[in-house]
């Protein structure tokens, strides 16, 4: 049994200040396409989050609940492609 | 300790990539150029990520987190390329204003 709460918690927390500057790209962006992409990599970036801290608490649970952000990510982004595109 | 050496590895492999594609998303000229950026946070940066939580919980013997881990990496494999490509073709045909340096063609009709 190993004890690795430092990096799961360090490595959490620098991938949420990082999604936060992925924010600016959100409001900013000069088209829609753009903040589209981004927020599609901010649904991915806290599905990894979810992901490791289910690893620190050692339950199961949290990984569950990172599949189903990662999967209404993708559904949202294919939605709002395919509306932009004139298919919907 | 030799697990957890490797653990680490994989973390900081990962760390690095997102790190990489979230410069790139802020920096790059273009909507396409950042497009790209976007695939390279989702794929080399989640799937190693996800390979040292699945080390970790197989070798702390929780399964449940293992097998769960594979399945997200698994259905990343599958779906971020759909999803890039749905938004690459929306961007296209909505008339996105490309890098004057480009030499794709620039009308809507090309292919």
């Amino acid at each position: 049994m190993i004890d690795m709460s430092f990096e799961f918690i360090f490595i959490s927390i620098l991938i949420v200040l990082l999604s936060f500057l992925l924010l600016y790209r959100v409001f900013k962006g000069p088209n829609i396409i753009d903040r589209v992409v981004a927020a599609d990599s901010i649904d991915v970036m806290i599905g990894l989050v979810m992901v490791l801290f289910g690893c620190y608490e050692g339950r199961s649970l949290y990984i569950d609940l990172g599949l189903i952000i990662t999967l209404l990510g993708f559904i949202g982004t294919v939605l709002i492609s395919r509306y932009l595109e004139g298919k919907i | 300790m030799i697990a957890r050496i490797i653990i680490d590895i994989f973390l900081i492999i990962g760390l690095f990539f997102i790190f990489a594609g979230v410069v790139g998303m802020l920096r790059m000229p273009d909507t396409f150029c950042r497009l790209q950026s976007s695939t390279n946070i989702v794929t080399m940066g989640g799937l190693p990520i996800l390979i040292a939580a699945a080390i970790y919980g197989f070798y702390i013997g929780n399964i449940a987190i293992g097998i769960k881990s594979i399945i997200i990496g698994v259905f990343i494999i599958l779906t971020n390329p759909a999803a890039s490509h749905a938004m690459t073709t929306a961007a296209y045909k909505i008339g996105t204003p490309m890098f004057n340096k480009s030499s794709y063609p620039k009308n809507r009709e090309g292919n």
